[in-house]
């Protein structure tokens, strides 16, 4: 096997995978900062007339995860001091009910609007407060986030695949004669290509049990790379690295060389 | 084995190189096919492995209908033929007995049973020793010699040779024809040999075909 040729086809393929892990676990980072920032999220709800989570559900279509009571009591305490007794039976029999909402999901700013319409059509219903200004400058960052780790990982694939694309040319084509002699005595390109397909499965599995073990010196050498603030959101997700995930990092390493492979195969074939 | 019928070969829109041919060669005939430079006699073998298609008329070599002839057909075809080069065509990565070994293993045989011919092949050729050298340590006549045993070693029913001593040595040259002739007298093996000259005193009865201004005849 030629050193060279394999070496400049397996460094691609790591970058790539390298990418791939990387992707993997930064999406999981944002997913857990996703759901943080959900549980943190609510909306207020200012009703005159009590409100129960199946009701609400029904008449809004929304998914609500829960429906919180904000005491009234807790707020009328504020003014017993300042107002007289009869004022404050007034104010208690008048004073609307406080509810706080978590939805299931952290919505969009467009899904945010139509929950708000939606709900402000409820009967009974005073005011809805959503929060929309801080809510729209964390959605944007967060999407900022999932769009530039997404569109870096695509053009790392492209990249990369191109540059293994071209190995396999050269291979071919420095290796034109003696497909071109297996072909004149009957071999299927398939038979010539051997030495390439092989290089592909060898590839494919160092590649991939070498950016595992990246991913895990990388794991256990976090503190020294990453500020402590990050520490605890990065590591966590990192050991989370999945029998599921090392699968795929395998299976993806073995279509992508393959898919080299073979679509500069079936070219020479159909030539 | 051959049978052409009103065939014409060329290259794209060009005048054909070979026009109306027809002719037939049978099992265990040993032909030589001769003409003058850029006759078409290289053409007109190379058609027999499809490695030029037809203009038109039709061409059965081994059963095999080289008229749009599909991939795994081809793939048959070729299977069952052994090809001599001028220029040998031996695969430079690969060691004398792997290059003999090349049909055998195409063919589907064993390892062990591939390296045994080649080893016995090479005993035939007179170069018992040079199993594990790679053709660039090898002189033109032993390069040629390593492409006839190739074409032998899987037993094939036809021979097609092109200009096989056209640049060797005498010595080569005679090792070559007396393995072609003990190919087409003892293993009943059909033999096709391009050829500027025919050899004096060859030994063997033969047919000769002659390519003149397109035309193919018998003489």
């Amino acid at each position: 096997m030629n050193l060279k040729r394999f070496i400049s086809f397996t460094i691609p393929l790591v970058v790539m995978l390298f990418t791939f892990a990387m992707y993997l676990s930064i999406n999981k980072i944002v997913k857990s900062y996703e759901t943080s920032i959900n549980n943190d999220y609510s909306i207020i709800l200012v009703s005159s007339t009590p409100i129960i989570k199946s009701n609400l559900t029904s008449l809004s279509g929304l998914d609500i995860k829960s429906i919180n009571h904000l005491k009234r009591g807790k707020i009328l305490q504020n003014f017993k001091d300042e107002v007289s007794t009869g004022t404050y039976k007034l104010l208690e029999k008048k004073l609307p009910y406080f509810y706080t909402i978590n939805l299931d999901k952290f919505p969009t700013s467009s899904k945010l609007k139509e929950i708000k319409e939606k709900l402000e059509k409820i009967k009974g219903i005073k005011r809805v407060e959503t929060f929309s200004k801080n809510h729209d400058n964390v959605y944007s960052l967060f999407l900022l986030v999932k769009s530039v780790v997404a569109i870096l990982f695509l053009c790392i694939i492209i990249f990369t695949f191109l540059i293994m694309l071209n190995n396999v040319k050269i291979w071919f084509y420095e290796h034109s004669n003696r497909l071109s002699i297996i072909k004149l005595h009957g071999g299927s390109i398939y038979y010539g290509a051997k030495p390439i397909i092989n290089i592909a499965i060898i590839s494919s599995v160092l590649s991939s049990i070498f950016v595992i073990l990246i991913v895990y010196f990388l794991k256990e050498n976090l503190s020294e790379i990453l500020q402590p603030e990050l520490l605890n959101v990065v590591s966590k997700n990192l050991t989370d690295f999945t029998n599921l995930e090392i699968a795929s990092v395998f299976i993806i390493s073995l279509v992508i060389s393959f898919t080299t492979v073979f679509g500069i195969l079936l070219k020479h074939r159909l030539k | 084995m051959i049978l052409a019928n009103n065939i014409c070969l060329g290259y794209d829109n060009k005048k054909n190189i070979i026009q109306n041919a027809k002719f037939k060669i049978n099992n265990k005939d040993f032909v030589f096919i001769t003409g003058s430079s850029g006759s078409g006699k290289s053409t007109l073998l190379k058609s027999f492995y499809s490695d030029i298609k037809l203009k038109s008329g039709t061409l059965l070599v081994n059963k095999f209908d080289l008229n749009n002839i599909q991939n795994t057909e081809l793939k048959k075809l070729r299977k069952s033929i052994g090809i001599i080069y001028q220029d040998y065509k031996l695969i430079k990565e690969y060691t004398v007995e792997e290059n003999i070994m090349l049909p055998l293993k195409i063919n589907g045989y064993s390892d062990k049973l591939s390296r045994d011919q080649a080893h016995k092949l090479l005993k035939h050729v007179k170069l018992p020793n040079k199993a594990k050298c790679y053709p660039d340590e090898l002189s033109g006549g032993e390069q040629q010699r390593v492409g006839v045993a190739r074409a032998l070693s899987h037993n094939p029913q036809l021979i097609l040779a092109d200009e096989p001593t056209g640049n060797l040595d005498d010595y080569s040259a005679d090792v070559i024809w007396n393995l072609l002739k003990k190919a087409n007298e003892q293993l009943g093996i059909a033999v096709v040999v391009v050829t500027h000259r025919i050899p004096d005193n060859f030994g063997l009865s033969f047919r000769k075909f002659s390519i003149s201004a397109g035309e193919v005849y018998e003489s």
